[in-house]
């Protein structure tokens, strides 16, 4: 019964630890995404990044996204 | 201590089982579970609740802006609907008590230059989400303002429209009822809007610093 519980205490450590740090993990990571919108216009999304370097971020993802995309005509025409 | 891992086959599977339990648990414990039942409208209440909100008044946004921005944005507001309310358009579920539309603001060109484009963003510092909007080719003279609409920050949808002279794609912007005309991340009063870069005509930039302080 003592070894049962210790495993029990130990696993329970383990799998808590494990969780927090995928957790961690996935909270911290700074990551964007971005779309052209009508009329050229370019929409970006990021998470977990700092105010500037998002804005940083949105900038270098829309310029690859404008380059990939081409000219998009405005909302409303075929 | 070898003795300690001298368990039972029966301990080493209920130990498995525990574990992926705790686990399946904490899991959906960090999903916010959604206590709000899905309610949608039928087509002609979705209607009237529609006219109300695009009647309804505009709501203040909060700015935060750095010292130095060359271009200002002097007012911003949104559209607000309560958590239910955006359930009944949308058909989606919110954790948001309320939710608010994609802004408005109008910008001031507070430098000597001539700007030919900006970097308009939405921030939650809680959730460290920024939503933006880049817009290119434009000419704001010095002094002049400009007008950021809704719409910027909708993300299209296609539409495609067969006829007997042929095929044809439209792309229109999502109105109230789709989950694409609000900000999905934070409350009106959780967030703020702000300009982050701006380029001018003579090919310089403004950015937005880190040292600037905006969380």
């Amino acid at each position: 019964m003592k070894r049962f519980i210790v495993l029990c205490v130990t696993m329970f450590v383990l799998t808590i630890g494990s969780y927090s740090t995928f957790i961690t993990k996935t909270v911290s990571a700074c990551g964007c995404g971005c779309g052209i919108y009508c009329g050229g216009r370019c929409g970006c999304r990021c998470s977990g990044c700092e105010t500037a370097d998002g804005f940083g971020s949105c900038v270098t993802c829309c310029d690859q996204a404008r380059e990939a995309t081409g000219p998009v005509a405005e909302c409303g025409a075929s | 201590m070898f003795s300690l891992f001298n368990t039972t086959r029966k301990t080493i599977i209920f130990m498995g089982c525990f574990v992926l339990v705790i686990f399946a648990v904490a899991l959906t414990l960090s999903v916010k579970t959604n206590s709000q039942q899905l309610q949608v409208l039928n087509q002609t209440d979705k209607d009237l609740l529609l006219k109300q909100v695009e009647s309804s008044p505009e709501q203040p946004v909060n700015v935060i802006e750095s010292n130095n921005t060359p271009l200002k944005i002097s007012n911003a507001t949104a559209k607000e609907i309560s958590g239910s309310d955006f359930t009944k358009l949308t058909g989606k579920v919110t954790d948001l008590v309320t939710v608010a539309s994609f802004p408005e603001a109008t910008l001031v060109n507070h430098s000597g230059k001539t700007i030919t484009g900006f970097v308009f963003g939405i921030r939650d510092p809680k959730t460290k989400t920024l939503q933006t909007v880049n817009q290119q080719k434009i000419a704001i003279a010095p002094g002049a303002t400009y007008n950021v609409k809704r719409e910027h920050f909708l993300k299209p949808e296609k539409t495609t429209t067969a006829t007997s002279e042929g095929v044809s794609q439209k792309l229109i912007l999502p109105k109230a009822d789709s989950e694409k005309y609000w900000v999905d991340f934070a409350q009106r009063s959780d967030f703020y809007v702000t300009i982050g870069i701006v380029f001018f005509e003579d090919g310089s930039r403004w950015a937005l610093k880190s040292e600037d302080g905006l969380k």
